[in-house]
C-alpha cells in the first residue's frame, strides 16, 4: 500500500495526466472534451491504477457506481494498428484492468478484397448487494452472510469473413458467453423474529441468493450477395446452451424448530436451430422491397430438485425434524420442450415524390411449442405429524399460435422544416393452449389440473408526430402513442368449477386489456450567439389495466402514470470552459385497488424520484485541463407500513463529485490524477446501506 | 456439474481494503482538507501563470469541426445512408434550411475534419461508445441510465444499439414487423428467461418490460413495482366481500402481510414453471 500511496503522491507532484474516466455519475467521460484533431498518432496505450476507500456499506457502493472497492490497476485501454501495407491492416485492442476484473483483448487482420479474421475476448464484473429487507418497528436486519456478491460475464470468440470481389460474402463466427457467480434474489426468505402482535406476524426480509452458472456456443453462418439489383442472403446459426442455477432460501433464521433452508436447482440444457433467408430488391431510390423467412427450433432438457434442509444445498432427508407445513419441494425433475417457429416477412419502402415516404410492412408467425416434466413432489400432508410423502408427478403442455402483425408508417416532408410522421400497427394471434397436471400411481394417472385455452389476442399501436425545425437552431419534437392491447380466453376444459368457494385457478382469467396513451415534447434550441444549447423534455405516460375473471365483472386493475420533466443545458461561455448540466424529475405511479380493499397491506407504489448532474471543463493552460461533475439523486418514496406488511418504497439520497485533472507532458504523452467522492444516505433500510466512498485514480496515456 | 457450494458464501478481496481504509478513516479530515486545498493551490497557480487559446467543447461534439453535410458520408457509408429513410429516426429528417444539422452529423457530430482526414481516428463521434449522443434528444433515457438499478451503458458495458437500430427499420430491435420478436432484444443476454416453460406465465408474452423498466428504475432488478402491485396490476379481480383481497378464489391477503407475491413459496417461478400451474416453484 506504501507503493500505491507513493505513486500517487508522486503523481499529484507532478501534476499527472487525464484520459476517458468514469464521472461521479458512472459515466465514462469522453476524450472529446479535449480539442482533438486529425492525429499523427494512431497506436495508444492507457495505463491506469487506483483505489477506492469506503466507510459503510461496500457492497451497496459496489453494485451502485459498477466498481470495485479496492485496489484496480493495469491497461485501461490499448490501441495497436500498425501500417503494414495498403491491402492489409491488424489492429489489436485491449484492456486489462485487475480489481476491476474488466479485460478485453481483440485482434482484427483484413486483407483487403479477400477477408478478414477476427477474434476476441472480453470479461467484466458486476457486483450485487446480498442483502435483505429491513423492518424498522424493531430495527431487524440480517446480515446472513458476506454481501458481497458478482457476476462475472465474459465471452470468446472467432470469426472468419470471406470478402472476394463478386464472390458472396462469407462470414462463420463462433461465440462463447458465460456467465457466472452469485447475486442476490428479490425473493426473500420469511422471518417471525418481527415483533408483531398476532399470527400475521411474518414478514419475508431473510436474504436470499442466486448461483448462476451459464454457458451458451453460437455458431453461425451468413451468406450475403448482391445479383444486379437484389441482395440475398442466407443465414444458419445453432446455439447450444447449458443452465446450472440455483436459488438459496434460508427461512426463519434464528428461531428455534424453524430454523431451515432450502434450495432448488434448475438444470436445462437446450439445442437451437435457425435458418433464415432474406432477400431485399432495390428498384431505384424510389422503391425497395424485401422479404424474409425463418425457421427455429428449440430442443431443451430439464433437471433440478427443491430441497429443504439443515444448510444451502442440503442432501434431501425424509426425516428432517424442521420441516415445515408448507414445505413442499420437488426431486428428480426430468422432461424438456420442442419449440418450432415459423417467421415470415415482408416489407416495402415507397417513395412516391421526395416529400412522401410510405412503409406498409407485413408480419407472420406460426409457433408450437411442447413441454413436459416428470419429477417426485414431496408433500407435507396439511394435518397429521410433518412427515414427508412422495407424489410422482406428471405436467404437459401444448401451446401454438398464429399471429399476424401489419404495420403502415408514411412521412410526409413537403413542408418546409416539417417532418409530419403517423404509423399504425395492427396484431391479431390465435392461441390455442392445452395444460394437464397429473398424479402419476401405480398403473394410473389422476388429473390434478387441467385447462385448455383459446385466446383471441388483439394489439393496435399508433404514433403521430411531427418535427418542427423553425429557424436554424431550434427543434421542436412533438410525439403522440397510443397501444391497446386486448386478450380475451376462452377455457373449453376446465378441472376447477370458477365459481363458489374453492381455487378457482388455473383458468380463471377472462379478459385482460392493456391501453396504454404516451405524449412527450421535446425543444431544442441553440441561440444564435452565446454557444449555449437547452434541451427541455416532458413525457407523460398513462396505462389503465382492466381485468375480468371468470363470473366476475370487469374490473380496472390498475392505474400507472408517469410524468417526466427533463432539461439539460450547454454552455461554453470561454472558449477554454464548457459547463454542462442536466436535471431530471420523476413522479410515477401504480395504483391498485388493493389499497381500499385491505389499506396498507399493499400501498400504492410510487417511483418518484429526481436527479440532477453539472458537468464543468476548464483549461488550465495550454496542457493543463480541469474537469469537475457533480451528481445528486434523492428518492422519497418510503412509507412505513411495517404494521400491516413490509415497506418497499425507496428512500436514497446521493452526492457524488469527481474532479479530475489532465495533463499533456510531451505531444504523446497525457496523464489524468481523479479524484471522487460519494455518499449515499437510506433511511428505508435504516442506514444499513449508507457509504461514503474516496476514489483516487491516475492514468498515464502514451501515443504512439 | 457444479461444484459443491459451501454453506456460506465465501468472503474475499479483504485485506487490501481494510488496510486502507484504516489507514484512510485516521485521517479522513486531514487527508481532505490537504487534498482541497492542494487541488486548490494547483487549479489557481496553473490558471493564473498561464493563457491559453485552446477551445474545450462538450461531449459529445469534435471541437475545430463544421458541418458537412449528410451527402459527404455517402461517399463511404453507402450502405448506412441507402437505407436509412427505412428508420425510425428517419423522422427526424426535414427539407429546409436546417437540414445540414440534422443529418448524419446531429448524431455523429459535424464531420468536416473527418472528410478531410480521409475517416481519421477520433474525427467523427461514435455513439456505440458513448450514449451521450442519444441523451441528446432520449432526456428521460438518461435520467433511467442513473438511477440505483440500471443496465451498464453508462459504464460502458452495453450500448444502445445493443437493443436500438438508429440506421435501418424499426428503432426497437425486435417486435412489430421485424424477424425478430418482442423479447429476443432481451432474451440475447438473459436467456434463461426464455424458458420454454411447461407452465409459462403469460405476462412474458405481453413483453418483459410489462414488468421491467429496460433501462433502469429505483426498484430492485429494474422492477416497475417493487411490492405486490407488480401482480395486482393484472391479478387483481373485482372483490365481492370487503377487507380481503381474494384472487382465483382464494383469499390471499394473509398472504400479503409477508410482502411480495414471489417470495419464499408462493409465486417464485416468475417466469414460467416446469413443475406448478401456479408458478409456485
Amino acid at each position: 500500500m506504501k507503493q500505491l500511496l507513493a505513486i500517487a503522491a508522486s503523481l499529484i507532484v507532478l501534476q499527472l495526466p487525464v484520459s476517458a474516466g468514469v464521472d461521479s455519475n458512472g459515466t465514462k467521460t469522453s476524450e472529446t472534451t479535449e480539442e482533438d484533431t486529425p492525429e499523427e498518432y494512431t497506436n495508444w496505450i492507457t495505463l491506469g491504477i487506483g483505489g477506492v476507500s469506503v466507510e459503510g456499506d461496500a457492497p451497496q457502493f459496489q453494485h451502485r457506481h459498477r466498481m470495485n472497492e479496492d485496489s484496480f490497476w493495469g491497461i485501461e485501454e490499448l490501441h495497436w494498428e500498425p501500417s503494414i501495407n495498403k491491402d492489409v491492416t491488424l489492429k489489436l485492442d485491449g484492456r486489462a484492468m485487475a480489481g476491476a476484473e474488466d479485460y478485453l483483448a481483440s485482434i482484427e487482420l483484413a486483407y483487403r478484397n479477400v477477408g478478414y479474421i477476427k477474434a476476441g475476448y472480453r470479461k467484466f464484473r458486476s457486483w450485487y448487494d446480498g442483502h435483505g429487507g429491513y423492518f424498522p418497528p424493531n430495527d431487524l436486519f440480517f446480515e446472513l452472510y458476506d454481501n458481497e456478491f458478482a457476476i462475472d460475464r465474459g465471452s470468446i470468440w472467432f470469426e472468419l469473413g470471406l470478402r472476394l470481389p463478386k464472390w458472396p460474402e462469407i462470414t462463420f463466427r463462433y461465440e462463447r458467453q458465460w456467465r457466472d457467480g452469485q447475486k442476490d434474489s428479490t425473493s426473500w426468505g420469511d422471518t417471525g423474529l418481527t415483533g408483531v402482535p398476532g399470527s400475521n406476524n411474518l414478514r419475508n426480509i431473510v436474504p436470499t441468493f442466486l448461483d448462476i452458472d451459464e454457458t451458451r456456443d453460437i455458431f453461425t453462418i451468413d451468406l450475403k450477395h448482391t445479383i444486379t439489383k437484389t441482395e440475398v442472403g442466407l443465414g444458419l446459426r445453432f446455439e447450444k446452451q447449458e443452465n446450472d442455477n440455483s436459488r438459496n432460501v434460508h427461512r426463519r433464521p434464528g428461531e428455534p424448530s424453524q430454523d431451515r433452508y432450502f434450495t432448488q436447482n434448475d438444470r436445462i440444457s437446450a439445442d437451437l436451430f435457425s435458418v433464415h433467408f432474406y432477400q431485399t430488391t432495390r428498384l431505384g431510390p424510389e422503391l425497395q422491397f424485401s422479404t424474409a423467412y425463418m425457421f427455429t427450433t428449440l430442443e431443451s432438457e430439464i433437471g433440478g430438485d427443491r430441497i429443504y434442509g439443515i444448510s444451502y444445498e442440503p442432501v434431501f432427508d425424509p426425516v428432517y425434524a424442521r420441516r415445515q407445513r408448507r414445505d413442499e419441494g420437488f426431486l428428480n425433475i426430468l422432461g424438456g420442450s420442442q419449440l418450432d417457429q415459423h417467421v415470415a416477412t415482408l416489407n416495402f419502402a415507397w417513395r412516391p415524390s421526395k416529400d412522401w415516404v410510405v412503409i406498409p410492412s407485413f408480419r407472420y408467425e406460426h409457433n408450437e411449442l411442447d413441454s413436459f416434466s416428470d419429477s417426485i413432489e414431496t408433500v407435507v400432508p396439511p394435518t397429521g405429524p410433518l412427515v414427508v410423502t412422495f407424489e410422482p408427478l406428471e405436467a404437459l403442455s401444448e401451446r401454438s399460435f398464429d399471429a399476424i402483425t401489419e404495420s403502415l408508417e408514411v412521412r410526409y416532408t413537403g413542408l418546409k422544416n416539417w417532418n409530419f410522421y403517423a404509423k399504425g400497427e395492427w396484431m391479431q394471434e390465435q392461441l390455442d393452449q392445452l395444460e394437464r397436471d397429473f398424479e402419476l400411481e401405480e398403473e394410473t394417472a389422476s388429473l390434478l389440473i387441467g385447462r385448455d385455452t383459446e385466446g383471441d389476442i388483439n394489439t393496435q399501436k399508433y404514433v403521430v408526430g411531427a418535427n418542427w425545425y423553425p429557424q436554424p437552431g431550434v427543434n421542436v419534437a412533438t410525439q403522440y402513442y397510443k397501444k391497446i392491447h386486448e386478450n380475451h380466453y376462452d377455457h373449453p376444459f376446465d378441472t376447477t368449477p370458477n365459481i363458489g368457494v374453492g381455487d378457482r385457478y388455473p383458468a380463471f382469467l377472462r379478459d385482460h386489456d392493456f391501453n396504454v396513451d404516451d405524449f412527450n415534447v421535446r425543444v431544442t434550441w441553440r441561440p444564435k450567439k452565446g454557444n449555449i444549447t437547452f434541451v427541455t423534455r416532458y413525457d407523460f405516460q398513462m396505462a389503465t389495466i382492466d381485468t375480468r375473471g371468470d363470473f366476475l365483472s370487469t374490473v380496472e386493475s390498475a392505474d400507472i402514470t408517469a410524468h417526466i420533466l427533463s432539461e439539460s443545458i450547454t454552455w461554453n461561455p470561454l472558449p477554454r470552459l464548457f459547463v454542462q448540466g442536466a436535471l431530471h424529475y420523476v413522479r410515477n405511479q401504480t395504483d391498485t385497488p388493493a389499497d381500499q380493499q385491505v389499506g396498507a397491506i399493499v400501498q400504492d407504489m410510487k417511483n418518484n424520484y429526481w436527479n440532477g448532474t453539472v458537468t464543468a471543463g476548464y483549461a488550465l493552460g495550454d496542457k493543463t485541463d480541469l474537469q469537475v461533475n457533480y451528481f445528486y439523486y434523492r428518492a422519497d418514496n418510503f412509507e412505513d407500513n411495517s404494521a400491516s406488511s413490509v415497506p418497499y418504497g425507496s428512500d436514497a439520497e446521493e452526492h457524488a463529485i469527481t474532479a479530475t485533472l489532465s495533463h499533456e507532458f510531451t505531444k504523446n504523452i497525457r496523464g489524468t490524477l481523479r479524484y471522487g467522492f460519494f455518499n449515499n444516505r437510506s433511511d428505508a433500510y435504516g442506514g444499513r446501506h449508507n457509504y461514503d466512498a474516496h476514489l483516487f485514480a491516475t492514468s498515464l496515456q502514451y501515443r504512439y | 456439474m457444479r461444484s459443491q457450494r459451501s454453506a456460506v458464501p465465501v468472503k474475499i478481496r479483504r485485506v487490501w481494503h481494510s488496510r486502507l481504509t484504516r489507514w484512510f478513516h485516521g485521517r479522513r479530515e486531514k487527508l481532505g482538507w490537504a487534498a482541497g486545498a492542494g487541488a486548490a493551490l494547483t487549479v489557481i497557480l496553473i490558471s493564473c501563470t498561464s493563457t491559453s487559446t485552446r477551445t474545450l467543447v462538450a461531449p459529445p461534439s469534435i471541437a475545430g469541426a463544421e458541418f458537412a453535410g449528410s451527402e459527404s458520408c455517402e461517399t463511404c457509408h453507402e450502405a448506412i445512408t441507402r437505407d436509412f429513410h427505412t428508420a425510425t429516426h428517419a423522422r427526424l429528417k426535414a427539407q429546409g434550411d436546417s437540414e445540414k444539422e440534422i443529418g448524419c452529423e446531429s448524431c455523429h457530430g459535424p464531420g468536416s475534419l473527418h472528410v478531410s482526414s480521409g475517416g481519421g481516428a477520433r474525427t467523427i463521434v461514435n455513439p456505440r461508445k458513448s450514449p451521450e449522443t442519444c441523451f441528446q434528444c432520449h432526456l428521460d433515457v438518461r435520467a433511467q441510465f442513473t438511477l440505483p438499478h440500471h443496465h451498464p451503458v453508462l459504464e460502458g458495458k452495453m450500448s444502445c444499439t445493443d437493443c436500438h437500430d438508429p440506421h435501418k427499420g424499426s428503432a426497437m430491435k425486435g417486435g412489430g414487423t421485424e424477424v425478430a420478436g418482442t423479447n429476443e432484444t432481451c432474451f440475447q443476454c438473459h436467456s434463461v428467461q426464455r424458458g420454454p416453460f411447461v407452465f409459462e406465465h403469460e405476462a412474458l408474452r405481453q413483453g418483459c418490460n410489462t414488468c421491467h423498466q429496460p433501462h433502469g428504475s429505483v426498484n430492485q432488478r429494474m422492477l416497475t413495482e417493487r411490492n405486490a402491485t407488480l401482480c395486482l396490476k393484472c391479478h387483481f379481480q373485482q372483490q365481492t366481500a370487503s377487507g380481503a383481497i381474494v384472487i382465483g378464489g382464494r383469499d390471499h391477503t394473509g398472504s400479503l402481510t409477508r410482502g411480495t407475491c414471489w417470495s419464499a413459496g408462493c409465486h417464485e417461478a416468475v417466469h414460467g414453471s416446469q413443475i406448478s400451474s401456479s408458478l409456485r416453484f
